[in-house]
C-alpha cells in the first residue's frame, strides 16, 4: 500500500518578519521572548559596511543591553565557540542574534547548543545524540549570500556537522537595510541554491502540503525576482523576495532532506573554489531531465511553481518537467547575459573529468529518492560535463 | 507572486497528520520533555468514543494523569479554575485537548493558571501579558473547520461578571497538532458540510482580505485545492478515511492562514448571526461567503480570480476569460452549497431562512437582521474588509443572504 499522501510531520518554528523597518520590532520581539541582553555575533565585512551601526540605532531607546562580536571569519571552529562561550557568559547575555549567513549562524547554532550545557556537548550534537533541549533565543538576521542551512536546524564548524531540530532561529528578520545588495554573481549563486533546494523539494518522495507550499513560494519568488534583483540592486523588494525565498526553501528542506542535485553540488564544491549554488544552478536541468522518466514525477506541480498560474494551465499533460527545463536554461541565459563570469559549463569550475567518477560514488547514496543508482548520477555527470549552456 | 512591504507570519506549531498519527503522542510528549498529560475534552467528544481512540493510541506508553470531559459548549472561567486545581491535585505536567474550540480555550486558559502559579486569570488578558513559554500542550480536534489547533488566542467567558476574556500569544499556541482521520470519521453529514466551509471561509478571507502576505496565501490555496476536491465527497461518504484526513489537513492550512492575515466580513457578519440568533460559526460561513465575495470584487477582482485555479481546477482556470473569473468562483461556492443541501438531504442551510433551531423553528427571524447588523458594527473583523461597510451595507448583505439572492450590483457601495 502506498503511504498516505495526506500523511506527514511538518514542523516551521520560526516567526518571520520581512520587510520595511522590520528591524523595529527587533526590541519588542526580543522582550517577548524574554531575551534583554542580546548577543550579536557579525563578521568584521558587515560590520564595516554600517551594520554595527544600524543594530546599535535600533536598540537606541529599547532598554535592551546589547553586545556585539564582529570578528566571525568565513571557517569558524571550536576554539572560536569556547572563547564566545567566554564571553556570554562573563558579560551576562541571556540571548543570541546572528547578522548574516552561512559562518556566522553556524557559530550562533554551535554556541546556543554549547550554551544549553557545556562546550563538550557539541560532539553529542555532532553525534546525533543531544536531546531535544530548550536553547536560547536564536535571531537570525540574514543577508542574501545564503548557504542554505541558516533557518535550518544543521550547522557546520570546521570538520563538526551539528544537527539539533531546537537550533532552529525562533526569529527571522528580513529588512532592506540587511538584506543589502551583493555582487551580481554571489545573488545569482544564492538563489540557485534556494531554487535547487525548493525543486527538489517538489521532488522529494516525502513531500508534503507544507513543504509544497512553502517551495512554491520560494521557486516563485526567484522566478520573478532574481533578474530584477541584478539589474536593479537598490530595488528593495526583490532582494526581500529573495530572502524570503530562501528562507521558505530552506524550511521545505529542512522538512525533507537535501536532494542529488543539492548533494552532488556541495561535494563539488568542496572540491573547487566555486560556490555550490553556480554548480547546482548547471546540473539542475540534466537532473530534471533524468526525473522526466519517472512515473511518478510530479512534473505538472512543478511547472505550476515554476511558470506560475497563467502558464501552467495551458501545458500539455506530461510536459511539465520539460517546459520547466526550459525555463532553467531561459534563466540560466540571462544569467550569463548579466554575469561576465558566470560559468556556463562544469567544465568551467575547475574539475577533471576524472573527477566525476568519485564524485558520483560520493553523492549516489545521498539524496531523497535513497536507493538512486549510482549509474544515473554518473550519467547526469556526463551530460552536464558534454553540456555548454 | 505578492509580497506585503511588510508582514509577519508565525505558525511553531508541528502539525503530526496520518491515519495513526495519535501513536506519535508518547513521543511528541517526551521529546518536549512531559510523561502525565491530562486529557481535556467534553462529554459529545466522550461519547462518540473519541477520547477512548486516543487513550487506547497513547496509554500503553505513559500514564495519563487524570481525563476531565466536562467542559461545556461555550468555555468557562469557573471550570477552567476547576480542571487547573485537579490538573495541580493529579501531578500532570502537560494537557491533551481533545475536541474543538471550547476544548482548546479551555485548555489553554488551565495552561496559563498551571504555567504561571497564578490564581487569577484575568491578570493575562490581553495581549502580551504572557512572557514564557506554557506546559507542553497537544491539540486534537475533532472537527475539521475552526483551525484553532493553531491559533495564538483563547477566550474564555466569566459567566458570573459576564466578562469575555480573550487571551492572545504565541505562547498559547499549542506544541503540536495531531490530525488524526479517526477523530472525524464519525462527524454527521451536516456539521462535516458546515466545518468544513468555514475552514474554505478561513481560506478563501484571507487570500482576498487586506493583511495576505506569501505564506498565508500559499497556505490558503493549499487549503482551498485540498476542499474542494474533498468535502463534497468526504459528506456523501463519511468513510472516506484519506478525505477525512485531507479535510483535517485543509482546515489546519487555513488556520494557519488566516491566523497569520485576519478575516473580513463574511465573519464580521457571521458572529454577529452567532451571537444575536445563536447560529452555528460553521452555518453562518457557508450561508455568507459567497457575498464577502461579491460585496468586494470591484476591490479585488484580480486576486479572487486566482481562486479559480484552486477550486476549479487547471483546465477550467485556463479557459476562463480573466473577466470571468471571480464570477465563477462565486458560482462554483454557490454550487457546493447547493451539493452540500443535497448530499445531506437539506439539512445543510443555503440561506438564513432555512437556518432551523433545535425545536425546528427558524433561527434567524428576518425581524432580526437589524440586530444582527448593529452588532456586527462593533466587529473587529470589519476593519480588514476590502470595502467599507455601515450599517445599511450590512443589512442589506444579510436580507440578500436571508433569502439567497444574489447582491444586486447596482446597490453596492463602491468607495
Amino acid at each position: 500500500m502506498s503511504p498516505s499522501p495526506n500523511s506527514f510531520v511538518f514542523c516551521s518554528p520560526a516567526k518571520v518578519l520581512s520587510g520595511n523597518k522590520a528591524l523595529e520590532n527587533l526590541p519588542v520581539e526580543l522582550a517577548g521572548m524574554d531575551a534583554c541582553r542580546p548577543l550579536i555575533l557579525t563578521t568584521a565585512g558587515l560590520a564595516s559596511r554600517g551594520m554595527e551601526r544600524t543594530m546599535a540605532a535600533v536598540f537606541a531607546d529599547s532598554g535592551l543591553t546589547v553586545g556585539f562580536f564582529t570578528g566571525i571569519p568565513a571557517f569558524p571552529d571550536r576554539k572560536l565557540v569556547r572563547a564566545l562561550y567566554g564571553l556570554y557568559r562573563d558579560r551576562g547575555h541571556d540571548s543570541l542574534i546572528a547578522l548574516g549567513a552561512g559562518p556566522v549562524l553556524d557559530v550562533a547554532k554551535a554556541l546556543n547548543i554549547a550554551l544549553s550545557g557545556a562546550p563538550e556537548d557539541l560532539e553529542a550534537a555532532a553525534a546525533g545524540t543531544l536531546a531535544n533541549r530548550k536553547l536560547r533565543p536564536l535571531t537570525a538576521i540574514p543577508n542574501l549570500d545564503v548557504s542554505g542551512y541558516e533557518m535550518t536546524r544543521y550547522a557546520s564548524l570546521s570538520s563538526l556537522s551539528l544537527t539539533a531540530p531546537t537550533a532552529v532561529p525562533e526569529l527571522i528578520v528580513l529588512d532592506p537595510r540587511t538584506v543589502l545588495p551583493e555582487a551580481r554573481k554571489t545573488t545569482a549563486a544564492a538563489a540557485l541554491l534556494t531554487l535547487t533546494q525548493a525543486v527538489e523539494a517538489f521532488l522529494h518522495p516525502g513531500r508534503n502540503q507544507l513543504t509544497d507550499a512553502y517551495a512554491y513560494g520560494a521557486t516563485r519568488y526567484v522566478m520573478e525576482n532574481l533578474p530584477t534583483a541584478l539589474k536593479h540592486p537598490s530595488h528593495h523588494s526583490s532582494r526581500i523576495a529573495l530572502a524570503n525565498a530562501a528562507f521558505f526553501a530552506q524550511t521545505a528542506f529542512d522538512n525533507l532532506s537535501g536532494g542529488m542535485i543539492f548533494c552532488l553540488g556541495m561535494a563539488m564544491a568542496r572540491r573547487c573554489a566555486v560556490s555550490p549554488g553556480l554548480i547546482m544552478g548547471l546540473l539542475l536541468p540534466h537532473g530534471l531531465l533524468l526525473e522526466m522518466d519517472r512515473e511518478e514525477t510530479p512534473g505538472r506541480d512543478l511547472f505550476l511553481a515554476v511558470g506560475g498560474a497563467e502558464d501552467y494551465a495551458v501545458i500539455e499533460e506530461g510536459m511539465g518537467i520539460r517546459k520547466a527545463v526550459d525555463r532553467f536554461v531561459e534563466l540560466l541565459l540571462e544569467l550569463q547575459s548579466l554575469i561576465p563570469d558566470f560559468p556556463r559549463s562544469i567544465r568551467d569550475i575547475g574539475l577533471a573529468k576524472s573527477d566525476l567518477e568519485e564524485l558520483s560514488g560520493a553523492a549516489g547514496n545521498v539524496g531523497g529518492r535513497g536507493s538512486l543508482a549510482l549509474s544515473e548520477v554518473r550519467y547526469l555527470l556526463d551530460k552536464a560535463w558534454e553540456t555548454r549552456f | 507572486m505578492y509580497l506585503p512591504g511588510y508582514y509577519e507570519y508565525s505558525c511553531r506549531v508541528k502539525i503530526v497528520a496520518g491515519h495513526d498519527a495519535l501513536e506519535r503522542i508518547p513521543d511528541l510528549l517526551s521529546d518536549i520533555g512531559a510523561r502525565r498529560p491530562m486529557v481535556v475534552t467534553d462529554k459529545g467528544v466522550a461519547g462518540a468514543g473519541l477520547a477512548d481512540i486516543v487513550l487506547g493510541a497513547i496509554s500503553d506508553h505513559l500514564e495519563v494523569g487524570v481525563v476531565a470531559d466536562d467542559v461545556p459548549p461555550d468555555s468557562d472561567l469557573r471550570v477552567v479554575n476547576r480542571l487547573a486545581a485537579l490538573y495541580r491535585e493529579r501531578g500532570c505536567d502537560s494537557l491533551l485537548a481533545v475536541g474543538g474550540g471550547s476544548v482548546m480555550d479551555t485548555a489553554k486558559g488551565i495552561n496559563i493558571i498551571v504555567s504561571e502559579g497564578a490564581d487569577d486569570l484575568m491578570k493575562f488578558s490581553g495581549a502580551g501579558a504572557l512572557k514564557r513559554p506554557l506546559k507542553p500542550l497537544i491539540a486534537i480536534p475533532t472537527t475539521a473547520g475552526t483551525g484553532s489547533e493553531v491559533t495564538l488566542v483563547a477566550v474564555v467567558k466569566d459567566h458570573e461578571r459576564h466578562l469575555k476574556m480573550a487571551f492572545v500569544s504565541f505562547f498559547l499556541l499549542p506544541d503540536a497538532a495531531v490530525l488524526d482521520s479517526r477523530m472525524t470519521m464519525s462527524l454527521p453529514a451536516p456539521i462535516t458540510a458546515a466545518t468544513g466551509m468555514d475552514a474554505l471561509t478561513h481560506a478563501v478571507e484571507a487570500y482576498y482580505c487586506l493583511s495576505k502576505n506569501p505564506l498565508s496565501d500559499v497556505t490558503a490555496l493549499a487549503a482551498i485545492r485540498l476542499i474542494s476536491g474533498n468535502l463534497l465527497q468526504v459528506t456523501r461518504n463519511p468513510g472516506d478515511r484519506e478525505g477525512r484526513l485531507a479535510m483535517a489537513n485543509a482546515a489546519t492550512l487555513a488556520g494557519m492562514a488566516f491566523s497569520n492575515s485576519m478575516v473580513g466580513m463574511v465573519h464580521t457578519l457571521g458572529h454577529a448571526t452567532g451571537s444575536v440568533c445563536g447560529v452555528p460559526h460553521g452555518v453562518c460561513m457557508a450561508i455568507l461567503l459567497p457575498y464577502g465575495l461579491e460585496y468586494n470584487r470591484h476591490k479585488r477582482e484580480a486576486v479572487m480570480g486566482e481562486l479559480l485555479f484552486p477550486i476549479g481546477g487547471p483546465g477550467i482556470y485556463g479557459q476562463t476569460p480573466r473577466e470571468e473569473r471571480t464570477p465563477r468562483v462565486i458560482s462554483y461556492i454557490r454550487q457546493l452549497n447547493e451539493d452540500l443541501h443535497t448530499a445531506t438531504g437539506g439539512r445543510h442551510a443555503r440561506f438564513f431562512a432555512e437556518v432551523m433551531d433545535r425545536e425546528g423553528r427558524p433561527a434567524v427571524p428576518r425581524e432580526r437582521l437589524p440586530d444582527i447588523a448593529r452588532a456586527a458594527l462593533g466587529d473587529g473583523s470589519i476593519f480588514y474588509n476590502p470595502e467599507d461597510l455601515d450599517y445599511d451595507d450590512l443589512l442589506m448583505v444579510l436580507e440578500a443572504a436571508w433569502e439567497g439572492l444574489p447582491l444586486d450590483p447596482g446597490r453596492i457601495r463602491k468607495g
